[in-house]
């Protein structure tokens, strides 16, 4: 985002623009969303340099993550200290011939992520979330990888009015 | 010039395109770009590096392949800027293989060096003045350059062009009818309040991430929108690629469709 | 040689004309730089609007102070080595007594001065953080790739004037006479240098901080330290 506006010429662009995680908390905060259940297993965070590095919004992924999740564990290094998930920077785009560097240059991130004993890694950023994946995949670690978006679609509360099917029905569903 | 450890790569972005360049024209745009465009950052930055060694740390490469020095942020300059300017930028093609190989593939930008560095020297721009030159030499990988030429040619990373983005949406809409009652997916809503622009993934690969997204704005009430035209993919490739024209154009027409949108914010996808 | 150089006219041009000489180009130098470097952010345009005073000052602020920022704190040796060279080669030649002396000779005032023994400490103090530094160049890998002969050059023209100094002051290896020539020269040869090889970080690090301490504070709202 930067780079752009700086070859345009514009300190900062003509219309302010939010990440979605700063969006979210911000629904969170205003109690436009309400969280309805939390997520079960330890979860920790990626932090993106998009949105981390690059907006300082590390502490808005955790008040998320607390928010909807039972056990967060923390990352070491955290927030603007955090490592890169070797994908970005468009890295993730060069495909197969260069998947291995990918794998192999992320092993600073695997080993930081399993240290946490996490089941789920909170990657809010596309390429983070992407490459996270294949490398749990190639080190054969018991985890999986999800969006900000869909941690609060699991857990948010959908009112009665929007619902589709009944409370009765979903009741029962469960049953 | 030093001799570093690589696996081979056979990528034709970067074989096939070096194998077409001139002297002339490697000499021409390296001048081009590191005495016409850049100024007084990669001076000074260039000028001060002491040569310390205490960014290396910092550097995810660094640490992965074992502390192998050659991955080390300085050394990632030192292969590739230092070595142009001690050279007079009379360099040959194996060369920009190998900048663009450092540049592309060995490093992130991530900048994390840069806060591990004493004199604060912003590493990760001295790797995208390299890759500039790269883009303009034509030699970037292959997959890189072709989501560049994507954004030139359908205004979107993924070769989704317009028409595909209104019929996904439309699609979309309707699978979010089964989970939301009268789920709405708003195209041009002059005024709103919010204009979020996706990945082109969610529009092509990843599409239930915009639906996510669509319940979410469903669910808490956002007065949201998305353009219907040329403009609605918040990405930039050609940013990654060094292609800084077509850089400008997609973040222009981004920000020029919320304008036309008359919104007060844009949400992007990341 | 050695004749040459303690012969009177030599003597007299290396404790006169040429200390101005080498001050002149020491001060003028770097002002050209600053200006040049002045310009050129000026054609950069994301320099100067970046700029700002608070997150600059926060950015210099951590890194001038030994362990306040993570780097400093995740390698303790090369932190205290690094803090300790720089400071004893900025304070001992300014607060030397010797030095002073000759301030007053010639302008009659002299700044607070330090006891002889610790600036003997001190001296030694900046030789053996330059050893060390040498140390480093040649064995630590990733120094080692970066290093090139400027390095090692650089190196020896700001440790120099110490060594010499050092001996003069101790009347070691040659006679007193000669040996304190050598080290007036030294000492001149580093001034001289410092505008026109990366010694000058001196002046390049409150800039660079502070562009980056900007870019890192005011625009992405982070920390860079």
């Amino acid at each position: 985002m930067y780079d752009g506006s700086r070859w345009l010429g514009w300190k900062e662009p003509p219309i302010t623009y939010l990440q979605p995680t700063q969006f979210f908390y911000e629904l969170i905060r205003d109690g436009k969303l309400k969280i309805a259940r939390k997520i079960e297993g330890p979860v920790t965070v990626q932090d993106p340099c998009s949105i981390v590095r690059n907006r300082g919004m590390g502490e808005m992924i955790r008040d998320i993550v607390r928010a909807t999740c039972e056990e967060f564990r923390e990352v070491t290094p955290k927030l603007e200290h955090n490592y890169c998930c070797t994908a970005g920077s468009g890295v993730i785009n060069y495909g197969p011939p260069w998947k291995f560097i990918r794998m192999e240059g992320g092993k600073v991130k695997m080993r930081q992520l399993q240290a946490t004993g996490a089941k789920i890694v909170i990657a809010p950023c596309h390429s983070c979330h992407k490459t996270i994946e294949e490398l749990i995949h190639y080190y054969h670690a018991d985890m999986h990888v999800m969006f900000i978006s869909e941690l609060l679609v699991q857990t948010m509360d959908i009112p009665e009015a929007l619902r589709v099917h009944g409370e009765k029905q979903e009741k029962q569903k469960e049953e | 010039m030093i001799k570093v450890e690589r696996r081979p790569v056979s990528d034709p972005g970067i074989d096939e395109n070096a194998k077409k360049l001139t002297p002339e024209q490697i000499e021409g745009v390296i001048r081009h770009v590191l005495e016409k465009e850049s100024a007084g950052r990669l001076r000074t930055f260039v000028e001060t590096c002491i040569h310390c060694g205490l960014c290396s740390d910092a550097c995810h490469y660094y640490l992965a392949y074992k502390r192998d020095p050659s991955y080390s942020p300085v050394a990632k300059v030192r292969l590739t800027l230092w070595d142009m300017i001690r050279r007079k930028y009379r360099v040959d093609a194996e060369s920009i293989k190998m900048y663009a190989r450092i540049s592309y593939a060995e490093c992130n930008i991530c900048k994390r060096c840069s806060m591990y560095c004493p004199f604060g020297i912003d590493i990760a721009y001295l790797m995208t003045v390299v890759r500039r030159i790269c883009g303009l030499l034509g030699v970037v990988p292959q997959y890189l350059q072709d989501q560049g030429n994507s954004h030139m040619y359908t205004y979107s990373q993924s070769w989704v062009p317009q028409d595909d983005w209104v019929d996904t949406a439309l699609w979309l809409e309707d699978e979010l009818r089964m989970d939301i009652r009268n789920g709405r997916i708003p195209f041009d809503k002059e005024g709103a309040e919010v204009m979020y622009s996706p990945h082109s993934l969610e529009a092509k690969f990843k599409t239930n991430l915009l639906t996510n997204i669509a319940k979410i704005m469903n669910v808490a009430g956002v007065d949201w929108t998305m353009p219907s035209f040329d403009g609605w993919d918040s990405t930039n490739q050609a940013m990654h690629v060094g292609d800084y024209e077509t850089m400008g154009m997609v973040e222009r027409m981004h920000f020029e469709a919320a304008m036309r949108l008359k919104v007060k914010k844009i949400i992007t996808s990341e | 040689m050695f004749e040459f150089l303690t012969s009177p006219a030599v003597y007299q041009f290396i404790r006169g004309p040429l200390v101005w000489l080498s001050f002149m180009i020491f001060i003028g130098g770097n002002l050209y730089k600053f200006l040049s470097m002045l310009s050129l952010a000026k054609k950069d345009k994301v320099v100067f609007p970046y700029i700002s005073l608070k997150y600059s000052l926060r950015s210099i602020l951590h890194w001038i102070i030994p362990f306040a920022s993570t780097n400093w704190r995740k390698r303790p040796g090369m932190t205290v080595i690094t803090f300790f060279f720089h400071t004893c080669l900025l304070v001992t030649p300014v607060f030397l007594i010797a030095h002073n002396a000759l301030i007053k000779e010639s302008w009659n005032f002299r700044l607070w001065t330090i006891p002889e023994t610790i600036a003997d400490v001190m001296t030694v103090v900046v030789i053996l953080c330059a050893l060390i530094f040498l140390m480093r160049r040649l064995v630590v890998p990733e120094v080692k790739f970066v290093t090139f002969g400027t390095d090692y050059l650089i190196l020896s023209l700001a440790v120099l004037p110490f060594i010499t100094g050092f001996l003069a002051y101790h009347q070691l290896l040659f006679a007193y006479e000669l040996m304190g020539t050598l080290h007036i020269l030294a000492g001149e040869l580093m001034l001289i240098a410092i505008p026109f090889t990366r010694l000058n970080h001196m002046v390049y690090f409150w800039f660079t901080r502070a562009y980056t301490g900007s870019e890192f504070g005011a625009v992405r709202h982070t920390r860079d330290y």
